[in-house]
C-alpha cells in the first residue's frame, strides 16, 4: 500500500470510528474481496463464505472502537477468522450438513476462472482441476492448521499477523503451518493419479 | 544423514525465513547432506505454491452496509421491543413526575408564603430531573453506553436527594414538614418582621421540633439571607413564629400518591435499565 493510499484509509477509518457509515463502506469496499475470499478457502463454499463475510464486516462496524493502530487488514481478517471458526463449531453441531456433503455435491464448483488467452482449454479444465483438489485438500484439514494456513499461503500474511489473528503464539504458527503443509502435501501425493499429469509430484519435479 | 535428526519440524519456518541465523546455518547444513529432508522440502515447496497459486475469489456481491443493518448493530436485546418501551416508560414516569410535582410545588408556593423559597431550588431541580431522563435515554443510543448509562442513572437517582427542597421532600415524606417548615427559622430571627399573611404559616404548627432537628436549616439561612435580597425576603419574614398556633396545617408538603409511584416507577425503571446494561452486555 502506498503512502497516500495509507493515508486515505486511516482517514476513513477515523471517520468510520465517528459514525461515518460512508467511510465505514469504503472500506468494506477496499477489503471485502479479501475477507470473502478468506472466508471461501477456509470454509470451502461461496454461501457460507457470503455469510461470514457479511457477519465479519457487521462485526467490525461494531467493534471498531476497538481497532486501536497496525494493520487494518489483518484486523479485518482476525474478525472473519473468528467468524469463520464459529461458522465451523456451528456446523459441528449440524452434522447434517457435513463439510464433506456440501464438497461432494454437484454444486460445488470452483468459481470459473479467467482463462489464460496462452492457455488452451485442456489446460484450463486441467487447471480448474486442480484447484478443486486442492480445496478439498484444504478442506479436509484440522481447523487450526486450515486457518493458519489460509492465512499463510493464501493471504500472504506473516507470522506475527496470523499469531495476532489467531490469538496464539509465533511458536504454535510455526508448527501449525508446518504441519498444514506437510499434511497437505501428504494428502495430495495419496492422489496423485487424480491430479492432472502436469501438476503430479513427481519424482523428477522434486 | 550425517546430522542424525531430520529437521522436518523446521523446513516452512526455513521456507519462510522465519528462523534465527543460528538456526538457518544448522537447517541448510542438515539439507546438504541429507536426501530425504531436501525432497520433503522440494515438495512443501511445490505444496505452497500450488496453493499461493489458486486463483482469487472475487465477492459475489457487496458486502456494504444499508443504514437499517448499521442501526441493528447494537445488542439484541437492546433493539428488543420490551427495551425500548421501558425506556420510553422510564421517561414518560420520570417527566410525569417532574410535572406532578411541579405543578404541586407551584400550588404549595401559591397558598404559602413560607414555601416561596423552595421555588428556586425547584426550578433548579427540575432540569436536573429532566436532563437524568435525557441521559438515561440518549445513552442507550451510544454502543458504549455501559459508562454513560451509569452516570445517567446516577443522576437520577441522586436527584431526588439533592439539597433542593421538594425533591428531596418527594424521597422523604416524613421530612417534609420539617423542611417545610425551615424558613420559620430565619423569620425569627430575622430583623425585618413584618405583619403579613398570617395563614400561610402551618408548617410551623406541623412540627415545632424542626427548628432544632433540621440541620438543612442554617445552610439555608446562609445561602439565601444574603442573596435573595429584595423579592424573597419581606415574604420569608411574613411568618412570625408567635403566630404561628393560630392555624392548622392544609397547605404541608406532602406527598401525593401520584407523586409517589411515579417516583417509584421512575427509579425502578432507570434501575432496571441500568441493571440490564450491566449485565446483559
Amino acid at each position: 500500500m502506498s503512502e497516500a493510499q495509507a493515508r486515505v484509509e486511516r482517514e476513513l477509518i477515523q471517520s468510520a470510528k465517528r459514525g461515518d457509515l460512508r467511510a465505514f463502506n469504503r472500506l468494506v469496499e477496499l477489503y471485502q474481496d479479501a475477507l470473502y475470499y478468506t472466508a471461501y478457502r477456509i470454509l470451502g463454499d461461496g454461501d457460507s463464505a457470503a455469510d461470514t463475510t457479511q457477519e465479519a464486516f457487521i462485526s467490525a462496524y461494531k467493534h471498531l472502537k476497538d481497532y486501536r493502530d497496525g494493520s487494518f487488514k489483518a484486523w479485518l481478517l482476525r474478525i472473519v477468522t473468528n467468524a469463520c471458526y464459529d461458522y465451523v463449531r456451528a456446523r459441528k453441531r449440524r452434522p447434517a450438513d457435513s463439510l464433506e456433503d456440501m464438497l461432494n455435491s454437484d454444486e460445488e464448483r470452483e468459481p470459473p476462472d479467467f482463462v489464460d488467452s496462452r492457455e488452451g482449454p485442456e489446460e484450463h479444465a486441467a487447471r480448474a482441476e486442480l484447484h478443486r483438489l486442492l480445496q478439498h485438500g484444504i478442506s479436509q484439514l484440522p481447523d487450526d492448521q486450515r486457518i493458519v494456513l489460509v492465512l499463510a499461503d493464501v493471504q500472504g500474511l506473516s507470522y506475527e499477523e496470523i499469531a495476532s489473528a489467531t490469538q496464539t503464539n509465533l511458536g504454535t504458527v510455526k508448527s501449525r503451518l508446518n504441519r498444514a503443509r506437510l499434511r497437505l502435501r501428504d494428502w495430495l501425493l495419496e492422489r496423485q493419479e487424480h491430479l492432472p499429469e502436469q501438476f503430479r509430484l513427481s519424482s523428477e519435479r522434486l | 544423514m550425517s546430522n542424525a535428526k531430520h529437521i522436518t519440524d523446521q523446513l516452512s519456518a526455513y521456507l519462510d525465513n522465519q528462523l534465527s541465523a543460528s538456526e538457518r546455518s544448522r537447517v541448510a547444513q542438515h539439507l546438504r547432506a541429507c536426501a530425504a529432508c531436501q525432497r520433503d522440502l522440494a515438495s512443501l515447496q511445490y505444496t505452497q505454491r500450488l496453493v499461493a497459486a489458486m486463483p482469487a475469489v472475487r465477492a459475489p456481491r457487496s458486502f456494504t452496509l444499508s443504514p437499517e443493518t448499521a442501526a441493528h448493530t447494537l445488542p439484541r436485546w437492546q433493539s428488543s421491543w420490551g427495551y425500548r418501551a421501558l425506556q420510553g416508560m422510564t421517561a414518560l414516569a420520570v417527566l410525569l413526575l417532574v410535572v406532578v410535582v411541579g405543578a404541586d410545588v407551584f400550588a404549595v408556593n401559591r397558598s404559602s408564603n413560607s414555601a416561596t423559597r423552595a421555588s428556586a431550588p425547584q426550578i433548579a431541580s427540575a432540569p436536573t430531573l429532566a436532563a437524568a431522563a435525557q441521559a438515561a435515554d440518549s445513552a442507550t443510543n451510544e454502543s458504549k453506553a455501559s459508562t454513560s448509562a451509569p452516570a445517567g442513572a446516577l443522576a437520577a437517582t441522586t436527584a431526588p436527594q439533592q439539597p433542593s427542597q421538594p425533591t428531596s421532600a418527594a424521597a422523604a415524606p416524613t421530612s417534609a414538614p420539617t423542611l417545610a417548615a425551615t424558613p420559620t427559622i430565619p423569620t425569627t430571627r430575622s430583623p425585618i418582621v413584618a405583619s403579613a399573611s398570617v395563614s400561610s404559616t402551618p408548617t410551623s404548627t406541623a412540627s415545632p421540633t424542626a427548628v432544632p432537628t433540621n440541620t438543612r436549616a442554617p445552610t439555608a439561612t446562609a445561602t439565601n439571607v444574603p442573596t435573595a435580597v429584595p423579592t424573597t425576603a419581606p415574604t420569608r419574614t411574613a411568618i412570625p413564629a408567635e403566630s404561628v398556633p393560630s392555624t392548622s396545617a392544609p397547605n404541608t408538603f406532602d406527598l401525593h400518591p401520584i407523586e409517589l409511584s411515579l417516583l417509584a416507577l421512575a427509579l425502578l425503571g432507570v434501575s432496571a435499565l441500568v441493571i440490564m446494561r450491566v449485565t446483559l452486555r
